[in-house]
């Protein structure tokens, strides 16, 4: 599967908008998780890599679809299991959003070059004198 | 894919034939190689595919869940076998493949103490080791050479660490912070020693400090065997490496001498690869299940099992994780996933603490947003869900830091790994079983260590503090299930691996272990396999064959 490809029905897109809502509301400046297409093209894109979560998601889909009415609290403790897989759908789609990512000021992706050994070294043997003055701490066996 | 390694036809009888090409039958393998004998090393799995680590790209934080997951039930990959785990409160983790579990090792590297071999004289209780921290000494420093360790010299703690090939991997702010607490409360802290490249070695880069570390680090920085050993040792025209190679059990003959090993190719044809000695590297769970599946007419209860403890004294190393936030950014959100720093204070046992022996502290970054969702660190994260989402996310991403607790675990035999009666693997082999309960004095242990930690980031000055007790899935060190010791009678190898009951057949993972020590344990696993390497290969073990005794002059 790739990430243009879906596997959701309209209905089923249906029922993981209000979850991504229940689950990412809007808040801290952040856009709620529909806002930023959490339920369209992100889980598009996180199943493309995480075919395992797809199963669960629409076991937990069909479990909703019956119920009239459902609360976070209620759906954690009854499908722990399924929540759990849900979850990760969503918050992964979210996260995969480039304005969510941007707005967090999360860059983990790009390279972080290193200081100079030298100076590393000199700092850290700076912090660690004290250590160092305490003298040896192993137990001797010998 | 079944590959071997150069054109040339596999021996017919090998010097040496090695199960799994981890760190300690990628050690092995290569010391038979240079030592000029023949060697074939079969693993079950595969070489890495680093394309799909995605390292450097956005999905990489979803891919913990798949081709990366340290659960083989969940992974199910080339050379996967089901583990069955109902019956134990931790899961084991690990990889099967050429690089073995330590693709997905933090590389946090850290020798044991010398007291982890003197358990019983020291406090009394489990064994004594058949061999002490000196006897290893030399073979730590080699090990940090070959392994290309980044580290700081001198550790007060830890006696003879001074010779790391390169400098320490950056503590970062977090570190700094840490550290400066730990003077302040007169505790002990060290710089972080990992198998993370520093600088241009070997075929290692320096890191660039994506925090790809857990999942095969696709800028060649993490030092595994797939980068460090394994081209090496595949020059070599004496060596062989056949991947998807499973070995179902290891042969013998009528005199009780191991003869070689039978396997399944990627194919499922059944071969067999026969060898003067036979080299067992494919871990605390791997080894055991392998020996019980060679069970015979000769030897109805497992191979080498005469002491019944084949399979017992499961140690897996509780864990508990305490997370510091602060209020400001302490720059976690990316950097090197090994350790930033440890702290030994207190590791040795103190028994008005109301528990024997000790756990090291190992401090790490909590990584990106989605790494904020999951139970590893953050313990129950059913609050993080709802109206406090994202300032919770706020609160959490790149303001925390990680203390991650080991703890001693003391060998139950009620703790083991058989055979189970339910789940086969692809070749319809029988998976281990796992049953594991996580002991009285590893709970109280933990406590204890978990309200030190607290306190630690309070000197810190952290705001907020998450306690994840005790955490399913870490299990990520297998040790204990083929015990060392000097005596036929209550252990399965000797002091140099030696299957007691069968003369040329070595055990060389952390299956040996008697006691399981309270850190990270390739260090010592890769230390005890360079021993024992130089042990055979310069004549100095006894190896049961006549044949190698030419072969290793
Ligand atoms: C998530 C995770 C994090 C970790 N973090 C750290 C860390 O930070 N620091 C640290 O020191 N340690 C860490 N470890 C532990 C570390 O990976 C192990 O200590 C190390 O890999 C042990 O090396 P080994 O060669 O003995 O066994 P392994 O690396 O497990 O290799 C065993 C090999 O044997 C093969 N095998 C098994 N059975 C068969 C068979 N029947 N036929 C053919 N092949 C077989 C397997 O496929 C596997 O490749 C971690 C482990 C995990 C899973």
């Amino acid at each position: 599967m790739n990430e243009n490809q879906t596997v959701w029905t309209d209905r089923e897109r249906e029922v993981l908008k209000r979850l991504s809502d229940l689950l990412i509301p809007a808040g801290a400046g952040m856009p709620a998780a529909s806002e930023v297409g959490a339920h369209l093209s992100g889980t598009d894109k996180v199943c493309s890599v995480r075919t395992d979560l797809v199963e669960p998601a629409k076991k937990l889909i069909a479990e909703l679809e019956q119920l009239q009415e459902w609360s976070l609290q209620d759906i954690q403790s009854r499908y722990p299991v399924l929540f759990e897989a849900a979850a990760e759908l969503l918050a992964g789609a979210y996260f995969l959003d480039e304005d969510v990512a941007r707005t967090l000021d999360y860059r983990e992706q790009i390279t972080i070059p290193l200081d100079p050994e030298a100076t590393r070294t000199a700092e850290l043997q700076e912090l660690t004198a004290p250590v160092v003055a305490k003298g040896n701490i192993w137990r001797t066996t010998v | 894919m079944t590959e071997k390694i150069g054109e040339h036809r596999l021996p017919e009888i090998a010097d040496v034939v090695v199960v799994g090409a981890g760190p300690a039958g990628a050690v092995m393998t290569k010391a038979f190689a240079e030592a000029g004998m023949s060697v074939v090393c079969l693993d079950q799995g595969d070489w890495p595919d680093y394309s799909t680590s995605r390292s450097a790209s956005p999905e990489r934080a979803l891919l913990g869940g798949n081709e990366w997951s340290p659960l083989s039930n969940v992974r199910k990959g080339p050379g996967d076998y089901p583990i069955d785990e109902d019956d134990a409160d931790i899961s084991a983790l690990l990889w099967n493949g050429v690089g073995g579990s330590a693709m997905l090792y933090a590389a946090q590297w850290q020798r044991n103490m010398p007291s982890d071999f003197r358990v019983r004289s020291l406090d009394g209780v489990a064994d004594d080791w058949p061999i002490s921290y000196e006897d290893l000494l030399p073979y730590y420093a080699q090990a940090e050479r070959d392994f290309a360790i980044a580290g700081l010299n001198g550790d007060p703690a830890v006696p003879g660490a001074d010779q790391y090939p390169m400098a320490a991997t950056p503590i970062g702010e977090a570190g700094r912070r840490m550290g400066k607490a730990h003077n302040s409360l007169g505790w002990h802290w060290w710089p972080g020693a990992n198998g993370i490249a520093t600088r241009e070695y070997g075929r290692l880069k320096p890191s660039v400090h994506r925090g790809a570390c857990f999942l095969g680090c696709g800028d060649q920085a993490k030092s595994t065997v797939d980068v460090t050993h394994w081209p090496d040792i595949c020059r070599h025209r004496n060596a062989w490496l056949l991947t998807r190679a499973t070995v179902a059990r290891v042969e013998t003959n009528s005199s009780g001498r191991a003869t070689g090993v039978i396997y399944f190719d990627s194919k499922g044809v059944e071969r067999q690869q026969k060898a003067n000695l036979v080299v067992l590297a494919a871990n605390g769970v791997g080894t055991p299940r392998l020996l019980l599946m060679s069970a015979n007419s000769q030897h109805p209860d497992g191979l080498a099992n005469a002491s019944g403890l084949v399979g017992k004294r499961l140690m897996m190393h509780p864990y508990s994780a305490v997370v510091g936030t602060f209020d400001d950014e302490i720059g976690t959100m990316q950097g090197a996933y090994g350790h930033l720093l440890y702290s030994l204070e207190f590791y040795e046992t103190d028994e008005s603490r109301g528990f024997v022996r000790g756990a090291k502290w190992g401090l790490m970054p909590t990584g990106g947003p989605m790494e904020m969702t999951r139970s590893f660190p953050w313990g129950d994260n059913r609050e993080l869900w709802g109206a406090r989402f994202n300032e919770t996310i706020r609160e959490r991403l790149n303001h925390s830091a990680t203390w991650g607790i080991i703890a001693e675990d003391l060998p139950e035999e009620h703790n083991r790994v058989e055979l189970s009666s339910t789940l086969v693997d692809e070749h319809g082999l029988p998976a281990p079983k796992i049953v594991y309960e996580t002991s009285e004095n590893s709970r109280r242990l933990l406590a204890f260590h978990v309200e030190r930690a607290k306190e630690s980031f309070l000197a810190a000055g952290a705001k907020q503090i998450t306690v994840a007790p005790h955490i399913r899935n870490t299990g990520w060190h297998l040790l204990g299930t083929t015990k060392m010791g000097s005596s036929p009678e209550d252990s399965v190898v000797d002091h140099t691996g030696r299957a007691h009951t069968v003369p040329n057949l070595y055990i060389v993972d952390g299956s040996t272990w008697p006691t399981s020590a309270g850190v990270n344990p390739t260090a010592t696993v890769v230390a005890m396999a360079l021993r024992t390497a130089e042990l055979i290969t310069s004549g100095n073990a006894a190896t049961g064959s006549k044949d190698l005794e030419g072969a290793t002059a």
